[in-house]
């Protein structure tokens, strides 16, 4: 049995399909993306696994328990131990980059001390450690995405989902941010599911990459494997367009 | 507008009329005061609980309820006063109904619409992501509200506390009927000494009522230019 598994999920929206029959299999440490155009269900994704929205149909399994089945949340997501970084960040901006980082330990009630050395810590390994007493809106775009990422990390999730961190990103920052969310992911463990639009970054960033269509899983595999397939794609569709011109 | 106020200035512009007013009726401005900063207080709570319901769309029944609430708040306040003394003026709620309890519920029931609607109208402008960023770190409901809603509502709050406060400082209608013993407020003093009162004294008191709804008013201003507001990063 897999970490992570989508069994079947189908989730609407008013009426309108954001998953559709959705399987999915992660395994513990892996660092999957899912690749996709706008409004193919990849934040859904996401959102099924943090708990922030219940499936309609289908289950989500994590560690061989059910968390969610049928219209139904069976383990709340604030005990689920899954780290998210949302696309638009939500910093909290009237906490400080510390009292960010410090108000999910001080919810799972994690003792002082130990609090203290979590955000030290990660505060040194996203270079951070200088911006402590700072407020988000005082940081760079940068700062603010590490920041995000950070808060995530020091509760030390079995799980970190990233929806689009970097889409807010000139290219120069979000090519260093990709290095460094692969340089966490090698030295904690934790497993990554990763949400992007964007090809270059999921190839670079995944281990595997899942391509997505209309709520649906339109081909699994590594990124060299998914990045042929999208360019024999593009080519017999280059040719189908040659074929009508002559 | 203008002109009445600047009539009622004029005619209280002497300092025996206000000598007067506070010796005939400066107990009712102080419960006047009392009245409203405590109505205001329980609408901004009840008004912030309802309209987070509403907002994240919770309960069926919030919905409901805040339709009940735009209701009585069209109901004129004699008609809300009347069923007030209909429920309460029994023996087994004397108690409350001779209390000033009496006024608040009136209070509450009459304008809660006020503060629910800001309620939605500020949590509107919150991102979800807010919120729901708070959840997925482990925060508990309480947590939630306490830690990262309500101070990313500080200002909309105020709004609504200021809004409640100078419906509740106003009222007649429900405050009339339900006031209990010896415990009139200043917009009801005011209309009683109207009928026999000398003008430059009922005058004055208007102008009492006047600074009592514009004190709370200037404070809010001072605090929402000192204050740093911190705004929501995207």
């Amino acid at each position: 049995m897999s970490f992570i598994e989508f069994r079947s999920v189908t989730k609407t929206y008013e009426r309108r399909p954001a998953l559709s029959n959705f399987t999915l299999h992660v395994e513990q440490g892996e660092r999957l993306v899912i690749l996709g155009p706008s409004g193919c269900g990849k934040t859904t994704v996401l959102r099924l696994l943090a708990g922030l929205a219940v499936p309609d149909e289908g289950a989500i399994t994590v560690a061989d328990t059910v968390v969610a089945a049928n219209g139904r949340v069976l383990l709340e997501p604030e005990k689920r131990n899954i780290g998210m970084v949302f696309q638009d960040l939500a910093l909290w901006p009237h906490l400080t980059v510390e009292g960010n980082l410090q108000f999910g330990l001080n919810a799972r009630s994690v003792p002082k001390a130990l609090a203290e050395e979590r955000i030290d810590s990660l505060l040194r390994l996203t270079d951070l450690a200088d911006r402590r007493q700072a407020l988000p809106s005082e940081l760079s775009g940068g700062e603010q995405q590490r920041v995000a990422l950070a808060r995530a990390l020091v509760l030390e999730p079995l799980i970190l989902l990233l929806d689009e961190p970097l889409s807010s990103l000139n290219l120069e920052l979000s090519v260093a941010l990709r290095d460094e969310i692969r340089r966490l992911h090698e030295r904690l463990g934790f497993t990554l599911l990763y949400v992007t639009h964007g090809r270059e970054e999921a190839f670079e960033i995944g281990q595997r990459v899942v391509m997505m269509e209309n709520g649906r899983v339109d081909r699994i595999g590594l990124p060299a494997e998914i990045r042929k397939y999208l360019n024999d794609r593009l080519e017999s569709a280059g040719g189908a367009l040659g074929g009508d011109k002559q | 507008m203008f002109l009445p106020l600047a009539g009622l200035a004029l005619q209280s512009a002497s300092h025996s009329a206000y000598v007067d007013a506070f010796t005939r009726a400066g107990d009712s401005v102080l419960r006047s005061i009392g009245y409203a900063g405590a109505g205001a207080s329980f609408l901004t709570v009840l008004g912030f609980l309802l309209g987070y319901l509403v907002h994240s769309r919770s309960l069926r029944l919030a919905h409901f309820t805040d339709g009940w609430t735009l209701f009585l708040f069209a109901v004129p306040g004699s008609v809300t006063g009347i069923g007030l003394v209909s429920l309460w003026n029994t023996p087994a709620t004397a108690f409350i109904y001779a209390s000033p309890w009496i006024v608040l519920f009136g209070y509450v029931s009459q304008y809660a619409a006020l503060t629910t609607r800001t309620t939605v109208a500020t949590l509107n402008q919150i991102p979800r992501s807010m919120e729901e960023s708070a959840q997925v770190a482990g925060a508990s409901w309480i947590r939630r509200i306490v830690r990262i809603v309500v101070p990313l509502s500080g200002r909309g709050l105020l709004a609504a506390w200021l809004l409640a406060y100078v419906f509740c400082l106003r009222d007649l209608g429900i405050t009339m009927l339900v006031y209990p013993p010896g415990g009139d407020t200043l917009p009801v003093r005011t209309f009683t000494l109207m009928a026999n009162g000398p003008p430059d004294l009922v005058a004055a008191l208007c102008m009492l009522m006047v600074a009592a709804t514009l004190f709370p008013l200037f404070a809010f201003a001072i605090v929402v230019r000192r204050g740093r507001s911190p705004s929501v990063v995207h």
